[in-house]
Order: structure tokens, then C-alpha cells, then sequence
């Protein structure tokens, strides 16, 4: 009986993987099959037209890369300095408790809140203009839970043991952090951020009210202007239905967004390793 | 250096761990702590390090090194723990090559050329007779020693701090013959510059290394004197049980 129940069990197991891997490859093998024949040189490298309809989405590529990587960068420092102050200064376990579950608040909340949250407040009550920075913030706030968490669990892996043994050298707790825990929060941090970056690469409902425009985008030349994001841009395409042309671009733009998330992990994945390496 | 414990009592979240402490550890001494598990052994060395950042660590009595306790507001902890080295009883291997751990602590302390610092790692290796095992690799990480060797570099990386008294939490317990007798052969070495307080449950151990043997049981000590009146002619019954049978009734 014990034995058919572990093979029942090993059996389950296998089903979900085989679901997971399915599903996912699913995706990518009909985003290939659909997208691979709209994308060509011009289609990355030329601007849009008539909606999407003709062109590429060259100003779509370069928006969704700039709001994503400033948005990285803002919240990225934050998410180590919380993880550490998490790890080494917040003792008291009441506060713990709370900034945990604010932090768990924070990662839950709707991405069309976040919309509404910026437009409310950004444009009405602050009178800030559409611009590809405000959407950087937002998408930055969004992040923060994802990466402050991966920094704070790779940091408690730390073995009670590499503590004393440091602190038993004569660190003080100074000297401890900035040799030893903020090299590992950074590494958490980078290897959170896979899961941030492609959480708001994909993000239309945050920022397509504060930072980007339908139609008409260019590269920005100033911090104030919106920018056009890919994922704006196909939530557009996907509306020309019956334009046979607009559906092959938008199979043609999810599969560079999905692309893009593909060289985004695999430069975290590098970053992770280089770090890890042996100095 | 000689460090002296007055009544020193320990609780930790309300239960007594170390109960009414009196010793002295002697410059150039070795000095043996036995035991069985649990009996405030390890709590003693971690006081007497002060690694205690747990804060339900409530102590009563005082710990005078030098004239000076080691619980008093002013006193630095960085200073106490660079003068009382304290080597653990897992070894305890930093992620970095052979060369940078045992730089690790030395160079928070000072700074030191790149001659100077080579200089370091090769004497604290060789005191630890571990130079001639991992010479040529010096620059690949030390998670690829063997347990033994991993323990005598922790205990090299502890040296290139300078202490003047070594606190050793059974650091041969989980190694083979040759890395113990290494690490046995250092104790004695070091004595003629400072001090060492060792926590052993090997009595043969004891009886090999030790000037001064302390017994504690249940957080009191039972019986402590010089290693020669102590294993010949104890006075107590639990001490006598205990190092003929490593076992106690305390």
C-alpha cells in the first residue's frame, strides 16, 4: 500500500511538471510559430504606422526597455538597503510581522490600482505631466516587494555560524554588512529582479495613463514626455481584429516582448553567477 | 593575558545555563573544559567572547580581562573578540579562495601591503601545518578542503587576527587523526604566547594537552585544578566518574 502510494505521488508530481513545462513551452511554440513570420530587420528597426498596421515598433522596443531599466535601477537600491535594515536592525518581531505584511499588501495589489493610484494622484492632485519617468516609478514600486523579499530570504540563508564567525574576528556589525551581507543582498536582489522585470515588462494598466501614449510615440528627448511600450501597443493591435496585418504584428511584438524578458533573465542569471563566483 | 570570572551566572529566555561561575585562565596555559553536552560548556566560551547577540542573554558576576570587564559599557567588543580569538566546532568556511579567508578579519584590522599580507597567510598556514597541503592552491576556494582542513584554516584565519587567548569549541571533533594531532601540536605551540581554553570531550585529549582541567556539570563547576591532581587524584565522585566513563549523575 506504501508503495502505491508513493507512486501515486511520484505519478502527481510528474503530471504538474509535465503540465507546467507544457503550458509554458505551449506559449512559446505558438508565440514562434504565429510571430516568427511578421519579424524581419525592418519590423525591429523601424518605426510604427497606421496604428501598427504597417512598420515595426522600434519606439515600442526602446520605450518598454527605458521605463523597465530606470524602473530597475530606482527600485533596486531600495530593495537591498529594506532587506538589510529587514535582516540586521528590524529585531523587534511585531515590526517584522508588519513589514512583511505590508510588503505582501504591496506585492498584491492590481496593477490597474497602481494605474489609478498614479493618474489620481501624479496627474490630478500633483499636475504632472504624461512621462516615461512616472511610469518608471510606478513599475519601481511594483518591483520593490519581489526584490526586497529575494534580497531578505537569500540574506537568512545566511548560516548563524558565518555571523559568529565574523563577528568573532572582530567585525563590527558595520564591517559585517558591507563585507558580507550587502554583497549577498545585491545577489538576492539580481536574482529577484528576474521575476520583477518580467512581472513589469508585460504591465500595460499602470503606466498606459501616466507614461506612455497609443499612437504617435517617439524616442523621448526629454524626462517629461510618455514613450510607447510594447505591451501598449499590442493591447492595440489586438484590438484591429479583422486586420489580418495588425494580428501578425501583434503575434510579431509578443514575441520580442517575450524575447526581451528571455535576454533581461538571462543577463540576471549572468550577473548572478559572476557574483557567486569564487573572488 | 589572564582573564578571571567572578560569580558568573547566565540565563538564557529565563532558563540558568551557567550557575555561579569561579575561574582564572593563566597566561601560557592550556585549560581543558569537560563535560557532558549541555552542561554550559559552549555558553562559557561564547560569554567569554561575548558573542551573545541574542538579547535574551542575561548575565549576572563579571569576566575581568587585563583589570577590565568585558561587560562594561565602554569596553569595545571589536577589541575584546580581536584579543580572544574564538575558533567553532563546525569549521566555518567563508565563500572566498584560501587567501582571502584567511585575510578576512586580519585586514578589518589593518592594513597591510600585498607583501605583508602574503607573508601572513604563508606563517599563519604553516603554524597551523597546513602550508605544505594547500600551497599551490591558495587562490581556489576554500570550500574544496576536506573537513580537517577546513577546520585549521578557520583556525589560521582566527590567528592572522593576532588573539592573545584562544577560545576552541571542540574543534577536533569531527576530524580525522592527523588533522587533530595537527591541531593538538598548535595548542601546545601556542601557549608559549598565549593563552587557550579548550572544550573537549576526548579525556585522552585532555590528558595530553591540557595544564589545567575545569569539569562543569549542569552549569556549575564541579571540580577544576591543575590536569596532573585532576586526573590522578580528583576529589569529587562525579568528577571521577566522569573522566573514567564520560558519564555523569550530576
Amino acid at each position: 500500500m506504501k508503495k502505491i502510494n508513493h507512486y501515486l505521488i511520484c505519478f502527481f508530481c510528474w503530471l504538474a511538471l509535465v503540465i507546467s513545462l507544457t503550458l509554458v513551452l505551449g506559449v512559446i511554440v505558438i508565440l514562434v510559430g504565429k510571430g516568427i513570420g511578421a519579424i524581419n530587420w525592418n519590423f525591429i528597426s523601424q518605426p510604427s504606422t497606421n496604428f501598427g498596421q504597417s512598420g515595426g515598433i522600434l519606439y515600442q522596443i526602446v520605450g518598454s526597455l527605458l521605463i523597465v531599466i530606470v524602473a530597475f535601477l530606482l527600485s533596486f537600491p531600495v530593495a537591498i538597503a529594506a532587506a538589510l535594515y529587514k535582516s540586521e536592525y528590524l529585531t523587534n518581531k511585531k515590526w517584522q510581522y508588519w513589514s512583511d505584511m505590508m510588503l505582501h499588501i504591496l506585492n498584491g495589489i492590481p496593477s490597474i490600482v497602481f494605474g489609478v493610484f498614479a493618474l489620481l494622484f501624479f496627474i490630478n492632485i500633483c499636475g504632472a505631466h504624461v512621462s516615461w519617468w512616472l511610469g518608471s516609478l510606478i513599475l519601481a514600486i511594483m518591483m520593490l516587494p519581489i526584490l526586497t523579499f529575494s534580497s531578505y530570504f537569500y540574506l537568512q540563508r545566511l548560516s548563524p555560524e558565518i555571523r559568529d564567525s565574523c563577528l568573532a574576528l572582530g567585525l563590527t556589525k558595520g564591517q559585517f554588512i558591507r563585507s558580507f551581507l550587502l554583497k549577498r543582498s545585491f545577489v538576492g536582489a539580481v536574482s529577484g529582479s528576474f521575476l520583477g522585470l518580467a512581472r513589469i515588462l508585460g504591465e500595460t494598466a499602470p503606466i498606459m495613463w501616466v507614461a506612455t501614449v497609443f499612437a504617435g510615440g517617439a524616442i523621448p528627448s526629454s524626462w517629461s514626455e510618455p514613450v510607447a511600450t510594447i505591451a501598449t501597443h499590442i493591447l492595440i493591435l489586438a484590438q484591429q481584429a479583422n486586420d489580418p496585418q495588425a494580428v501578425s504584428n501583434g503575434w510579431g511584438a509578443s514575441l520580442i516582448l517575450i524575447s526581451l524578458v528571455f535576454i533581461l533573465a538571462g543577463i540576471g542569471f549572468y550577473m548572478r553567477r559572476q557574483q557567486l563566483r569564487i573572488q | 593575558m589572564k582573564i578571571t570570572i567572578n560569580n558568573l551566572c547566565l540565563k538564557i529566555a529565563n532558563q540558568t545555563i551557567l550557575k555561579n561561575l569561579n575561574l582564572s585562565f593563566q597566561q601560557g596555559e592550556v585549560t581543558c573544559i569537560v563535560g557532558p553536552s549541555g552542561s554550559g560548556k559552549s555558553s562559557l566560551l561564547r560569554t567569554l567572547n561575548r558573542i551573545d547577540s541574542n538579547k535574551n542573554y542575561k548575565y549576572s558576576g563579571d569576566v575581568i580581562l587585563d583589570n577590565k570587564s568585558i561587560f562594561a559599557k565602554d569596553y569595545s567588543l571589536e577589541q575584546l573578540r580581536k584579543q580572544v580569538g574564538m575558533v567553532f566546532q563546525k569549521p566555518c568556511i567563508f565563500p572566498f579562495s584560501i587567501t582571502k579567508n584567511i585575510l578576512f578579519g586580519a585586514k578589518h584590522h589593518e592594513k597591510m601591503t600585498a607583501y605583508q599580507a602574503e607573508k601572513l597567510v604563508i606563517d599563519k598556514l604553516k603554524q597551523v601545518a597546513l602550508y605544505e597541503e594547500v600551497r599551490d592552491r591558495l587562490d581556489q576556494s576554500a570550500l574544496e578542503l576536506s573537513i580537517g582542513q577546513q577546520q585549521r584554516l578557520c583556525l589560521a584565519r582566527t590567528l592572522a587576527v593576532n588573539p592573545q587567548l584562544l577560545l576552541l569549541d571542540e574543534p577536533t571533533s569531527a576530524l580525522d587523526p592527523y588533522s587533530s594531532g595537527a591541531l593538538e601540536r598548535f595548542v601546545v605551540d601556542f601557549k608559549k604566547q598565549g593563552t587557550v581554553v579548550f572544550v573537549t570531550h576526548n579525556i585522552a585529549q585532555a590528558k595530553r594537552i591540557a595544564d589545567h582541567v575545569v569539569f562543569i556539570c549542569n552549569g556549575e563547576v564541579i571540580e577544576s585544578g591543575s590536569a596532573e591532581k585532576m586526573f590522578s587524584c580528583s576529589t569529587t565522585d562525579q568528577t571521577k566518574q566522569y573522566l573514567n566513563t564520560q558519564t555523569c549523575d550530576c
